[in-house]
């Protein structure tokens, strides 16, 4: 979050790569910091208080189901120490107590121990613990603050025999376990809120004060110069557009005055696009960690079902992949505005569609609408940046769409998997298809339709493109580093991750949680990795490492398939993105600096993105196909030794950069 | 045309009318079909085998004509009781036990159409491993007239349930050496301890002549002496009729004894066994019967089978002298003997 810029709000503050007045870019000033402190602290405290309010209510609750449980179980241990004297076997010659123990505890993780005691509260037989263990457990007093909550029943026994008496000790922990077992959803919950809060703070608070004052302090400026030739054109109805609206008036009166004819000031609503971009990808983002189960699950008339999961997502990807270049192409004709509508519209369409599929062939028509319009919002809100920016702001501006980006990659699975939990993937989908739709509604209030005109890029010629396309360590670069970065993003993340964690038992919130990871960690240690990529100015370098922490990541996966293994890769991967992506669009720029120099950056992006995303496309293919063959384990092997091998193949290939570009590259 | 033909059709109507009234009487007479005449062929009378036989043809209402022929333990008795079944041909044999059966329809390469029953369907039971001692065809072949029903648990099941009672890793068996039977269940035994880490520790009798009742006890002593942990008692014919002397030498070895077949534990004195009932064993022999005297199945085409749910026999007093008392989870399921 803290990494968003906002150039609404200072256009004009410059910019260093290597950090040095970043600080003051990034990073409020001021007051703001101490009512950000107290917000957090405020939430904390009531999230906290919510929490151990809840734990105090369900404890009688649970201490009252722990008890019937265990009321069952002794009885059930008394039954068979009583059938075992019915049949004449003397008490103390039972065999086999620990054994039943062990299977009473293995349908009740919560049971520590059992013993059979004579009154004397002599152990006669124990399982779970040794003897020493329980009769040190029956000595502590009793309360609330024990290890052990201790469930005794008698057991009578005929004329001229002690009687006896069955003990059971479940652990005290029980009590709090699902609360524990909760906590995850209410950390996570915690976090969204409080990107969410910050997400509508600063939109409300950008749209309402920084921008109106921000115009103000121009108005208030031209006023203070005697030029009088400009109105407060930002739109308010609070206390600073009434005090405008005076200002504008005794304007109006002045200006004819002294015969000028003053035009209304606006600034164009960039802060919008963050929470458009924010939107569209969260409508996507939502039903992440259930997409392969529930494509395999409606897939699975027609074709093997993992098979038909692959071929959905793939042919969602390769529309993204098709239609972003198309999109592009129409968007000065179309506008950013409409263009947005319309995307937002389409992937509503198809998230709806994609809730009630009932076949693969519906369902890929739905995902392949939802990728238009995923690729048509994106190219929008990226076209809406670009236009509303100039050379001093445009990295602000676009990191600001990057960050609502990354801040919908966190929040959109974390909570899919919490909605689907409890209301099932359709619902999810349905509640992604909202979300689009609120995007079309809000798009028409956080899109300006008119928005500066900018320079049209130099078109290059054929040769030129020829060029690039020739240029041998670009090739290296779009073949062993961005296609394998985003085919094993698509195939790994997207595709096996989900499979293998609900298939190896995990519920959809702690799939969700796994797969959130990836962006908690790119985007917590991404500006780390760009700034010391900045600081070294060796992009190809940052790529290397990138992909080598891929590579370990997903071999560490592959060879130990465990959950916390399986959190471990997916950290490392997006570690390893943060590190290579952003390098990977500099290093393309550095390695065409002969065409870019003459044409611009646009087409060299272009092939790299449409590379990314074709990569992306064939991910999930390949990993349903390699699914398959050798099954999710040994495809995520796979997964490892292609990035292993792809990084190596980049390594001896793309060879150094030479100082010159260095320095070049160190003044862009 | 159809004018024609109407004369016709009403002649035909007649002659079957007239038809009916002559033969109904003899079709009635039909349907009360003669009891089916199977002649049991038996190795020591009439056992719960038989008692399961002959109350499923009962409960189905099938009238059954039994004649028993009873070897009283002596296999040379078999020839003269075939002689006699071919002079009053049954519609079926019965045959209980490996020694019978074999005697009565001889190993499926090696028929002798002269000493064995080749022209009657035969139904054996009681026969431990009827493929290892040539009873039953191998696999993809079969016997033109002989099927029956065997009544041994898989032998990894038997030990399970031996370990399931006691930690074992030494298995006493005494045996006949001059029953067929005895010697694969032994050999297939040694083979399975590779498998499952036991090692048998094999006592043969009769190496030299018949055995005798009163080598069991210092066979048995010797087991004990090398470390056994529990004596088996297979499908043996020798060591069923001797099974409380061994059992005796058990107890005072402190050795208890698990046996495959149910009379050991259920009449005897041997401590626990994975048993098929006989009972059950005797209806599902019963079922193959009808389907071949009834449904008109060929002997060939019914298979041997085994039955698939085995009963976990505990006799509690064994278990009291010897203080070996079973654990409290087994005794969910397993039927208790005093």
């Amino acid at each position: 979050m803290t990494l968003s810029a906002n150039p609404d709000t200072k256009p004009d503050t410059p910019t260093s790569p290597h950090g040095g007045n970043i600080r003051s870019r990034l990073f409020p000033k001021g007051t703001i910091w101490i009512l950000l402190l107290f917000s957090t602290i405020s939430l904390c405290i009531a999230l906290v208080g919510i929490s151990w309010r809840a734990a105090e209510l369900a404890r009688a609750d649970l201490q009252t189901e722990i008890r019937e449980k265990a009321g069952i179980e002794a009885r059930v241990l008394g039954e068979k120490i009583e059938n075992a004297l019915r049949l004449g076997i003397p008490l103390r010659e039972i065999v086999g107590f620990e054994t039943v123990v062990y299977q009473l505890r293995n349908g009740d993780p919560d049971l520590v121990f059992a013993a059979i005691t004579d009154k004397a509260g002599d152990i006669l037989h124990a399982g779970g613990l040794s003897s020493d263990e329980i009769a040190t457990a029956l000595k502590a007093p009793s309360g609330n603050d024990t290890a052990y909550i201790v469930t005794r029943l008698d057991l009578p026994r005929a004329e001229g025999q002690d009687d006896i008496e069955v003990v059971l000790g479940h652990a005290r922990a029980a009590l709090m376990r699902p609360v524990t077992d909760n906590l995850y959803d209410i950390a996570i919950i915690f976090i969204i809120t409080l990107a969410l809060s910050f997400e509508l703070m600063l939109l409300v608070l950008t749209v309402n004060v920084a921008l109106p004052v921000r115009v103000a302090r121009k108005v208030l400026d031209n006023v203070r110069d005697r030029k009088f030739t400009l109105l407060h054109g930002q739109s308010t109805h609070d206390e600073i557009g009434q005090f405008m609206e005076r200002i504008n008036s005794l304007i109006n009166t002045t200006a004819k005055k002294v015969g000028t004819h003053p035009q209304r000031e606006r600034e164009v609503k960039l802060i919008g696009v963050r929470m458009l971009a924010f939107m569209f990808v969260l409508a996507e983002e939502l039903a992440r960690p259930i997409m392969p189960a529930f494509f395999s699950q409606v897939t699975s008339h027609s074709i093997d079902g993992q098979l038909g999961a692959g071929v959905v997502m793939a042919v969602h990807l390769l529309m993204v992949a098709l239609a972003m270049p198309i999109c592009s192409l129409f968007q000065e004709q179309v506008g950013s505005l409409r263009m947005y509508l319309c995307g937002a519209f389409l992937a509503t369409l198809g998230l709806i569609g994609t809730a009630f599929a009932g076949g693969i062939w519906d369902l890929v028509l739905w995902r392949a609408l939802s990728g238009i319009g995923y690729a048509t919002t994106f190219v929008a809100c990226q076209s809406y940046v670009l236009d509303a920016t100039n050379d001093s702001n445009r990295t602000q501006g676009t990191a600001m769409m990057v960050s609502g980006i990354m801040l919908a990659d966190i929040c959109g699975p974390a909570i899919g998997g919490i909605v689907a939990g409890h209301f099932g993937p359709d619902m999810t989908f349905i509640a992604g298809a909202t979300i689009a739709f609120l995007a079309v509604l809000l798009a028409f209030f956080l899109m300006d339709n008119m928005v500066r005109g900018k320079t049209p890029p130099p078109i290059p010629t054929r040769a030129a493109l020829r060029a690039m396309l020739g240029n041998r360590r670009l090739q290296v670069l779009i073949l062993f580093a961005a296609i394998p970065a985003k085919l094993i993003l698509s195939g790994f993340l997207y595709y096996l991750t989900p499979m293998i964690l609900l298939q190896s038992g995990a519920t959809t919130a702690e799939t969700g949680r796994v797969i959130m990871l990836y962006g908690l960690v790119a985007i917590l240690t991404g500006w780390a990795a760009a700034k010391w990529t900045d600081k070294n100015q060796n992009e190809t370098r940052a790529v290397g490492i990138g992909g080598g922490l891929t590579a370990a990541g997903l071999l560490l996966a592959g060879w130990l398939p465990e959950y916390a293994l399986f959190a471990v890769a997916v950290a490392l991967l997006g570690l390893a993105q943060a590190t290579s992506i952003p390098a990977q669009l500099s290093a393309s720029l550095k390695l065409s600096k002969d065409f870019t120099k003459d044409h611009g950056t646009g087409p060299v992006l272009a092939v790299l993105r449409l590379a990314e995303r074709l990569g992306g496309a064939a991910g999930p293919l390949l990993a349903a196909g390699l699914t398959l063959l050798v099954g999710t384990t040994h495809a995520v092997l796979i997964f490892g030794a292609f990035a292993a091998v792809s990084v190596l193949c980049f390594e001896l290939l793309i060879g150094h950069v030479p100082p010159e570009q260095k320095n070049e590259g160190g003044t862009k | 045309m159809t004018f024609s033909l109407l004369p016709a059709f009403r002649l035909l109507g007649i002659l079957v009318a007239i038809a009916v009234s002559i033969f109904a009487p003899a079709a009635y007479a039909q349907s009360q079909p003669d009891p089916l005449k199977i002649a049991m062929v038996l190795w020591r009378g009439e056992t719960n085998v038989e008692q399961g036989f002959r109350a499923y043809f009962d409960e189905n209402s099938i009238a059954v004509d039994l004649t028993i022929y009873d070897t009283a333990r002596d296999l040379s008795r078999v020839p003269a009781i075939i002689d006699q079944i071919r002079k009053d041909p049954p519609d079926l044999v019965y045959t209980w036990g490996t020694g019978i059966t074999s005697a009565v329809v001889g190993k499926y390469d090696a028929v002798d159409p002269v000493q064995n029953i080749t022209d009657l369907p035969v139904v054996y039971v009681m026969v431990s491993s009827p493929w290892k001692t040539g009873i039953a065809a191998p696999a993809g072949q079969s016997r033109p007239n002989v099927t029956g029903a065997a009544h041994i648990a898989p032998l990894p099941a038997q030990i399970n349930a031996i370990r399931a009672y006691r930690p074992m890793d030494k298995l006493g068996v005494v045996y006949n050496s001059r029953e067929d039977n005895s010697v694969s269940n032994v050999a297939d035994l040694t083979e399975l301890g590779r498998e499952m880490g036991f090692e048998v520790l094999a006592a043969p009798l009769g190496s030299n002549g018949e055995p005798s009742q009163d080598d069991i006890p210092p066979a048995v002593a010797e087991l004990a002496r090398k470390g056994a942990d529990i004596l088996y008692i297979g499908p043996d014919n020798f060591i069923g009729n001797y099974r409380d002397t061994l059992t005796d030498a058990g107890f005072a070895n402190g050795l208890a004894a698990f046996s495959a077949t149910e009379l050991e534990v259920r009449d005897g004195h041997a401590m626990l066994g994975l048993v098929s009932r006989y009972e059950l064993v005797g209806r599902l022999a019963a079922s193959k019967v009808e389907q071949i005297l009834i449904d008109g199945i060929s002997p060939a085409d019914i298979p041997v089978e085994t039955l698939d749910r085995f009963s976990y026999l505990i006799r509690l007093s064994s278990a009291r002298k010897l203080k070996l008392y079973p654990p409290l989870s087994l005794l969910d399921y397993a039927e208790v003997i005093e």
